[in-house]
């Protein structure tokens, strides 16, 4: 019964929506309400979930053990910005009181080594983001304790003119871990240095789209002008990318993109100093005294220990208390394994659950026969049945619930939008419920196309066995529903990454996570020009003139709009992209790690400056953490 | 002797060229390069990395070249002593290679003494006490070594501590000089694991030497003239059976260096091994090659003193 209740979505999602209108309320935000509310969805789905009396010991410890609920951050920007604001951030939020001091280490397992130190330069999350980033600080960032909202890093003010084309930022008195002042000089020269023209920049330009080289101004020490291109709608978001990193000029300028890529020849103003990088041994941080927010971070230093692609040791070493947590979320870290090695040690591990902000991806070869032909491309679509491979995948355990679902192409919120109800796509096609009338078309489609009795494509993709058990399943249901033969050709990632860049496939199997967290990212991840992931160059008029109009369109009712029509349009199931299902991600940590909120994407890593280790930490867990 | 040893270290130098060469095409005949790993875009990457950043990496690095001339131009910072710069970490290779080399010698020596130690009288005792129990337990142990892959057994270690001890050797490296309670702590099992083939094969081949050599006349001999039972074993039989105990042993620690790839990296062990996996993912041929290079000089002298140590151990041996 109360399981009933508990998945029943459609209830869920009422509640959600009254409690996120408000939260809204009570935190004042100036967000308009759409928006707004799906921005909260996630977090009051949670709150909901928290106050169900569930039966099964299992599932009540999931929710008690994953749910960090954000204390609201008043001054914290929404997610989409209306001209003319002005917003201050506190250099020691309400939450800095409640920490605890610890004369420890803080010791994470990391599966990547470290390549590219250089965050401007690097494209990578595991080999770069997160080992390199603790010494850095950015501008703006989003706030670690309530994810969803952008906060001042560097910034302590900041406001934009009538406009929208000219922000002004104000900056805290901070220093440099080599003890120099950071300046709005600095600033403006990272700036400058995210969007030098020819220089290598995987991450970080698009913030080329919005900031023309060489035009922001330090107006005083610490203030400093930026002007845009265009009043843009994810200016912000962009910026408090945990990619945009502020690099002293002193150091950085002149340097060479080979030394700037070397571990420690660049230095930040961040919590932490890098001390020792050993590669395939470890990377060591300590505390940077110097650093400007007080009291933080809580831990003398932090040591990510490498142990390569190796997940059978990564949770060994978590099981034995080797190390204290994950380097990160990753769909590595299946939802099952978490939540069973957060049974295994009694609760001492606590489960990390990231709702499906990744998704899982067909890039067609548009160029290549069969797919050159739109209506084989949208047989296909209407032959994947991606609610039984959802079932099959991601709803067979023994924690009463789906670790994946079928929202993708979704226009709301990257975490928003994800715990949809089951039925919500059932009249789209594609989507069907029942799925007969979508075979029907499919066969009606390929019969058209010539191929009447089915044909044989060969599906690159990588090794990883998450992949590999996710598209069985996919491959078998098109052999079964439409006679369509995907051969399955698994290899490392290097290789199947490089099929795609040759047009050597007929489809690819990839992954996508959410930058920031708006919709825009994830389509201009798949549908700008001449980018890895849309290697064929698949276009539509309106899809481009929307997809570029959307950048520039500041009232959020008219952007949400036009991402429905590029929905609309993709959902047709003909581009070079073929959304599969989103998934869940996960990672561990000891139950007494404290302040440690779940992001809204993997791709939000943080600084690991607002968490600390409390040795008293209530356990919640009914087995006693031991 | 010397002209033969002459011999032996000219022929070294084609042999350590042609492997490095057949490594490097092998390399290039598998798809994907470092730069477009650098740059993300693989599994669970996001962004939106473009084609022409991609080969403008690739120009940068060198990548784009004809192979030839890149291999050329390894080759000819090689001869000048120079292994170049990591393409994934941009540190010289010697300083890697340096730490690395040491941390894979101490485990495989370890394992090999290991197998040495346990092997030889294992070997022995099934060999002397034919077609009983000790024969039995020691044949089974033995094919029990040879049949489980060596990853497999590593894994099971791994599983064995956690679960019995709830413990795992240290993840941080410590050098036998600055700690050796850790460094034994973090290299036994894997030491175990890695001598388990070893010590099976090397049992197997000492049991069947011993059975030969105890049927020879001078064995019969020696018992006849009434010696103790443990010096017929110990100064006639055993010092003739082991020639080819001591021949597969080269060959067992050129096998070793290759298990060793995998059991540094099952034990995060930071060897050459583990070092030789992540280069091949990042496909940072500089490291790769380097590795290979080493190895196989390893292996080349390793060999060499094999073949010198017959003509001790066996004065009919002589080399011209």
């Amino acid at each position: 019964m109360v399981q009933q209740w508990f998945r029943d979505s459609r209830l869920v999602t009422v509640v959600s929506l009254v409690l996120a209108l408000v939260f809204v309320a009570a935190c004042g935000s100036t967000a308009p309400a759409e928006r707004a509310v799906v921005e909260k969805e996630v977090i009051k789905e949670v709150e909901v979930i928290k106050e169900v009396p569930v039966e099964k010991e299992v599932i009540k410890e999931v929710v008690k053990q994953i749910v960090v609920t954000p204390e609201p951050i008043a001054t914290a920007i929404p997610l989409v910005v209306a001209k003319s604001q002005t917003f201050a951030f506190p250099l020691k939020p309400a939450w800095v009181k409640k920490g605890k001091y610890q004369n420890m280490v803080l010791d994470l397992v990391q599966r990547s080594n470290p390549g590219t130190w250089d965050i401007h330069f690097a494209g990578n999350l595991f080999s770069g983001l997160v080992p390199a980033s603790p010494q850095f600080n950015q501008l703006m960032e989003f706030n670690p304790v309530a994810t969803s909202e952008i906060t001042g890093d560097l910034a302590r003010s900041w406001e934009v003119n009538e406009d929208g084309t000219v922000y002004k930022f104000r900056i805290h008195d901070a220093q440099w871990s080599d003890g120099k002042p950071v300046t709005a000089e600095d600033i403006v020269f990272s700036f400058d240095r995210i969007t030098e023209p020819g220089a290598i920049r995987a991450r970080t330009k698009i913030l080329s789209s919005f900031y023309e080289h060489g035009t922001g101004k330090a107006l005083d020490a610490k203030t400093l002008e930026i002007p845009l291109k265009f009043p843009a709608a994810t200016f912000l978001p962009n910026l408090a990318s945990d990619y945009m990193k502020m690099y002293p000029k002193h150091i950085a300028e002149g340097m060479s993109q080979d030394d700037a890529n070397r571990a420690g020849n660049l230095l930040g103003s961040g919590p932490w100093v890098l001390k020792e990088f050993e590669p395939n041994g470890f990377v060591e941080y300590e505390k940077n005294p110097l650093y400007f927010k007080p009291d933080r971070p809580f831990f003398d230093g932090m040591r990510f220990n490498i142990v390569g692609r190796n997940y059978a040791r990564a949770y060994a070493s978590l099981e034995v208390g080797q190390v204290l947590m994950t380097e990160g979320l990753s769909s590595g870290y299946r939802p099952e394994q978490i939540f069973a090695l957060q049974e295994k040690t009694n609760g001492r591990l606590r489960a990390l659950h990231l709702r499906g902000t990744s998704g899982s991806f067909w890039i067609l070869n548009v160029e290549k026969p069969p797919l050159n032909d739109p209506r084989l491309r949208r047989a296909l679509h209407l032959g994947l049945d991606r609610r039984e491979a959802v079932d099959v995948l991601y709803c067979q355990n023994d924690y009463g619930e789906c670790f994946g679902s079928v929202g993708v192409f979704s226009v709301g919120q990257a975490a928003g939008e994800v715990i949809e109800p089951r039925d919500l796509l059932k009249d789209v096609p594609g989507y069907r419920i029942p799925k007969e009338q979508d075979f029907i078309e499919a066969r009606a489609l390929m019969a058209e196309a010539g191929f009447p009795d089915g044909f044989k494509i060969t599906l690159n993709m990588s090794n990883a066995p998450t992949t590999v058990r996710q598209q069985q399943v996919f491959a078998e249901g098109l052999k079964q529903n439409l006679n369509i033969e995907v051969e399955l050709d698994a290899v490392d990632t290097a290789t199947n990454m490089a099929r795609l860049l040759e047009g050597a496939h007929d489809l690819h199997a990839n992954t996508a996570a959410f930058i920031v967290p708006d919709p825009a990212d994830n389509l201009n991840q798949h549908f700008l020009k001449d980018i890895v992931k849309n290697p064929q160059n698949w276009g539509d008029p309106k899809v481009d003139e929307l997809l570029t109009a959307q950048e520039k369109e500041l009232n959020p009712e008219t952007r949400l709009a036009m991402i429905r029509e590029i929905v609309d349009i993709l959902r047709k199931g003909e581009s070079h992209l073929m959304p599969m299902v989103r998934f869940d991600q996960g990672g561990l940590m000891d139950y007494r790690i404290q302040n440690y909120t779940v992001p809204g994407s993997i791709q939000l890593i943080h600084k690991k400056e607002h968490i600390w280790y409390d040795p008293d930490a209530k356990c919640t867990h009914p087995k006693g953490c031991q | 002797m010397r002209d033969y040893v002459i011999k032996r270290i000219a022929l070294f130098f084609p042999t350590l060229i042609l492997a490095t060469m057949l490594i490097f095409a092998l390399f290039w005949l598998v798809p994907g390069d470092a730069a477009q790993l650098i740059l993300g875009g693989g599994e669970e990457e996001a962004g939106q990395i473009s084609i022409e950043t991609i080969e403008k990496l690739r120009e940068e690095l060198g990548l784009n070249r004809p192979i030839y001339t890149q291999y050329g131009s390894w080759l000819w910072n090689v001869l000048q002593g120079d292994l170049g710069e990591s393409i994934w970490y941009r540190t010289p290779v010697w300083d890697e290679l340096g730490k690395r080399f040491l941390v894979t010698m101490e485990l495989a020596i370890m394992a090999i003494i290991m197998a040495f130690v346990v092997a030889v009288p294992l070997g022995v005792i099934a060999a002397v006490k034919q077609n009983t129990m000790a024969d039995y337990a020691s044949r089974t142990i033995a094919m029990l070594g040879i049949a489980m892959p060596t990853f497999w057994l590593g894994l099971l270690v791994i599983y064995a501590l956690v679960f019995f001890f709830d413990w795992l050797p240290p993840l941080r490296y410590a050098r036998v000089w600055d700690d050796p309670f850790t460094n034994l702590q973090q290299f036994i099992f894997p030491a175990l694991t890695l001598a388990f083939h070893d010590l099976a094969f090397t049992a197997r081949v000492t049991r069947s030497s011993m059975l030969e050599v105890m049927r020879e006349d001078y064995v019969r001999t020696a018992r006849a003239k009434g010696l103790g039972e443990w010096v017929v074993l110990g100064r006639h039989a055993l010092k003739n059976a082991i020639l080819p105990v001591v021949t597969i042993s080269g060959y067992q620690f050129g096998r070793l260096l290759g298990g060793v790839i995998i059991v540094e990296s099952i034990f995060v062990v930071p060897g050459m091994g583990f070092f030789l996996i992540e280069s091949i993912q990042h496909r940072d041929f500089v490291v790769l090659q380097a590795i290979v290079l080493l190895i196989a000089a390893v292996v080349l002298v390793l060999n060499l003193l094999i073949d010198l140590a017959y003509g001790i151990l066996d004065p009919r041996i002589r080399y011209g």
